[in-house]
């Protein structure tokens, strides 16, 4: 376990290396988050609602999504850089080590997430925000705001790690980064929430995984938490931990085939 | 000319040997299109407009948008992907050679994968002049319009990526910077300006000006309140932001030092 921790706290220290680079990459993502926020108040204007949120709750939708981006796979280096890993033969040596390959993925995983969301999600959020004010957030849902965080964080770190072993089994994971982020990018709220997509899409995509890395935790923070928001994402965290595990089995039989 | 081109063949050539590969990505980046402007296009069709405009006017600055930072990709992509040269010093290596570093830029890599996204820009475009057509407004200037569309819009995106490259021989680093100077700009132009707060139009009409890749021809082409001058900007602010990016760059290089490695 304190091989773990030391690992979670060596990567997050590592990227205050790159702290200048970190701030150019937030004023990119403050254009996002200025130009998704126009977006939907050029949409509704000062009359219209969408899910019974006028242009100030889509303001703050959006400024949150915007900020907790940074908990997403694309804040992470593509795939742990697993693909370069395999390439290069250093994988062995690191299938080797008498600690757990997942382990190891998920304490360096959350050590970027800590840096991200400390100097990347907070300030990026706070910013945005002080454009499109706060939401009255009730202190009763912070435990759960946590939760979904806490989720949203967990399943970003999940679809960088199956996009990482993809490279066990073919040549690049490029095409496998595309894909995710295209499932990402369409069906976790990110630029509209779920519920207003076209017809089987909206159903489809509030059960599926990618629901619980924008959309639910916004949800929370708006006031809306429901059983669902919980259920739904702790369900594929659950499910997607053991298919994973499977998967990095897999992987080690594949590697000890290729290696013989 | 003769050499760029058989330097293009034979990029092709090479990306085709991986043709399953190659296809996958070129329909993964149409889809991808394709599903940026399905969330938008869920957005319109609830709501009729944003800021006003209709799902088939955004869907013209949608596509101008895609083809000319396609277009960008597929033929520039090396001053898009510039970090490798600085951060690994491979700069010096173009410089060694008899041939100016930018050609020798062009010339390395035609990125081929990307020309989904330019295909699907094609459809977009097609869908959007056909709903325009259908709802009774007039496409022949558009049409007349669109090689000065993307060529002048070409222009301006391969001006801002160069100069981005160019700072790379400050900063080393240039791939964060591009969400601010790329995928920001180049998203934020897809949809009309005015929706923008001002000091945001403010930068995305000078310091960053891809107001003038789609929006801005616009709204002449489609009876936005724009002029016929109007037509003219777009391609002389793009020849004046290529003159700038280029003196940069060439001031750049002057006080280029390796990174040693």
């Amino acid at each position: 376990m304190q091989f773990y921790l030391m690992l979670f706290r060596k990567t997050y220290v590592r990227n205050f290396q790159y702290r200048m680079a970190a701030m150019a990459n937030n004023l990119g993502s403050l254009v996002f988050g200025f130009m998704y926020i126009a977006i939907w108040q050029g949409t509704l204007g000062p009359e219209r609602h969408v899910l019974g949120f006028g242009q100030d709750e889509m303001g703050w939708y959006m400024a949150f999504v915007q900020g907790i981006f940074f908990l997403s796979f694309m804040a992470l280096p593509r795939g742990f850089e697993i693909e370069e890993s395999v390439r290069t033969g250093s994988i062995s040596l690191q299938m080797m080590r008498p600690v757990s390959f997942y382990g190891y993925y998920l304490a360096h995983g959350f050590g970027y997430h800590a840096y991200n969301f400390l100097f990347r999600s907070i300030p990026v959020y706070l910013i945005l925000s002080l454009f499109v004010g706060f939401p009255s957030f009730d202190m009763a849902n912070l435990p759960l705001l946590v939760l979904s965080l806490l989720f949203s964080a967990y399943l970003g770190f999940l679809s960088n790690y199956f996009v990482g072993v993809v490279a066990f089994w073919t040549n690049s994971t490029r095409w496998a980064f595309l894909v995710m982020y295209t499932l990402i990018n369409t069906f976790s709220g990110f630029l509209v929430p779920l519920p207003i997509l076209p017809g089987f899409l909206a159903p489809l995509s509030l059960v599926s995984p990618f629901a619980g890395m924008n959309y639910y935790p916004a949800m929370v923070l708006l006031g809306r938490p429901t059983l669902l928001g919980v259920l739904v994402p702790l369900f594929w965290c659950v499910a997607l931990t053991i298919v994973a595990l499977r998967v990095t089995q897999a992987a080690r039989r594949k590697l000890e085939v290729q290696g013989g | 000319m003769a050499l760029y081109w058989k330097l293009v063949k034979a990029s092709l050539k090479s990306q085709l040997q991986y043709k399953l590969a190659f296809a996958f990505e070129v329909v993964m980046f149409m889809i991808m299109q394709a599903l940026d402007f399905l969330l938008v296009a869920a957005i319109l069709l609830k709501f009729d407009t944003v800021g006003g405009w209709d799902l088939y006017e955004v869907g013209y600055l949608f596509s101008i948008a895609s083809l000319v930072r396609s277009l960008y990709r597929v033929f520039a992509n090396e001053i898009h992907s510039f970090e490798k040269y600085t951060k690994n010093g491979e700069f010096d290596q173009l410089l060694t050679r008899p041939v100016s570093p930018l050609v020798l830029l062009f010339s390395r890599g035609i990125n081929w994968n990307q020309i989904g996204g330019f295909l699907q820009g094609v459809l977009m475009l097609m869908f959007a002049l056909w709903g325009l057509h259908e709802q009774g407004a007039s496409i022949w200037a558009a049409l007349l319009y669109l090689p000065v569309s993307i060529l002048s819009g070409a222009l301006i995106v391969f001006s801002l990526g160069l100069a981005t490259a160019t700072i790379g021989f400050w900063t080393v680093k240039i791939n964060e910077l591009l969400a601010f100077t790329h995928y920001g700009p180049l998203n934020a132009a897809s949809y009309p300006m005015h929706i923008y707060p001002g000091w945001l139009r403010g930068v995305l009409f000078t310091l960053i000006p891809v107001a003038f890749i789609a929006y801005v021809p616009s709204l002449y082409l489609f009876d936005k309140g724009g002029a016929l001058w109007y037509l003219l900007v777009s391609p002389l602010i793009a020849f004046v932001v290529a003159g700038l990016a280029l003196r940069f760059w060439k001031f750049g290089i002057k006080h280029y030092h390796s990174t040693g490695s």
